[in-house]
């Protein structure tokens, strides 16, 4: 029997964000040497605020406020200037590879698909982020036994594919190791 | 059965069966309309057996009359 273990980043790409969950397969650009240990996707839960009453000693009724956006982070080991121009707000001189950081911040509207290793059962999956906002810092002091590196913070938004009435956050997709889709349809 | 062309690698864990990209084969009718038309399977039309052509009609020679003089 299959099972659906996750672990370990094969590749990160990146494209222009969409509000819909489509985009062309040959929007998506790699982003690569991916800083290890960095990528990190936290779901946030909403806070519980509960009203105990006061002759009794457990909650009456619970309220569940909701959760600020999920987030991803991750960080990379250069600084190309490819993305550099699309985290940063930059004037570039290609001519003489010069970056020219503005002062206003940029906050890039992208999407993030991160396909993960085979760790078991020859089946990696793929995650997509279709619409986020993404920060970008430094991380790491320039010293000799370190990088300084670009430091992602994406908040995942909402996308809302047609022929949907509700707003989604992020898709999950399961294929083999090669890559081909898996139809687990039970017979 | 369905005539499909495979535009995207397919593993079908039900039968283990796994479909390369460029065959042309035949699957089930459920299968097929799982997959036609989400980028996976590309239906193509129902192979027809080529008919055969029907004898040509023997012209029988009609010989004119011939004239009375």
């Amino acid at each position: 029997m299959a099972t659906y273990a996750v672990g370990g980043v094969e590749k990160v790409e990146y494209a222009p964000a969409s509000s819909v969950g489509v985009i062309a397969e040959n929007a998506w650009k790699r982003i690569e040497n991916i800083s290890p240990g960095s990528v990190l996707f936290t779901k946030n839960v909403g806070t519980k605020t509960s009203i105990v009453p006061e002759d009794k000693d457990k909650a009456f009724v619970n309220f569940f406020a909701p959760a600020e956006g999920d987030v991803l982070t991750f960080a990379v080991l250069e600084e190309n200037p490819g993305l550099e121009q699309e985290l940063h707000n930059i004037k570039y001189t290609a001519a003489t590879t010069t970056l020219a950081y503005k002062a206003a911040e940029k906050i890039a509207n992208l999407a993030f698909r991160i396909t993960t290793r085979p760790v078991k059962d020859a089946r990696k999956q793929v995650i997509t982020f279709f619409n986020t906002d993404v920060q970008t810092g430094s991380a790491n002091n320039l010293t000799k036994d370190a990088l300084q590196t670009p430091a992602l913070t994406a908040t995942i938004g909402t996308y809302r594919p047609a022929a949907e009435e509700e707003d989604f956050i992020y898709e999950k997709k399961w294929v083999t190791a090669a890559g081909a889709v898996i139809d687990s349809t039970a017979v | 059965m369905k005539t499909v062309k495979v535009q995207q690698d397919i593993r079908v864990e039900a039968t283990g069966i796994e479909y390369k990209k460029g065959q042309e084969v035949e699957v089930s009718d459920e299968l097929a309309k799982r997959h036609i038309g989400t980028g996976v399977f590309k239906e193509l039309a129902a192979k027809v057996k080529p008919k055969q052509e029907a004898p040509k009609p023997v012209q029988e020679q009609i010989k004119a009359p011939e004239e009375k003089q």
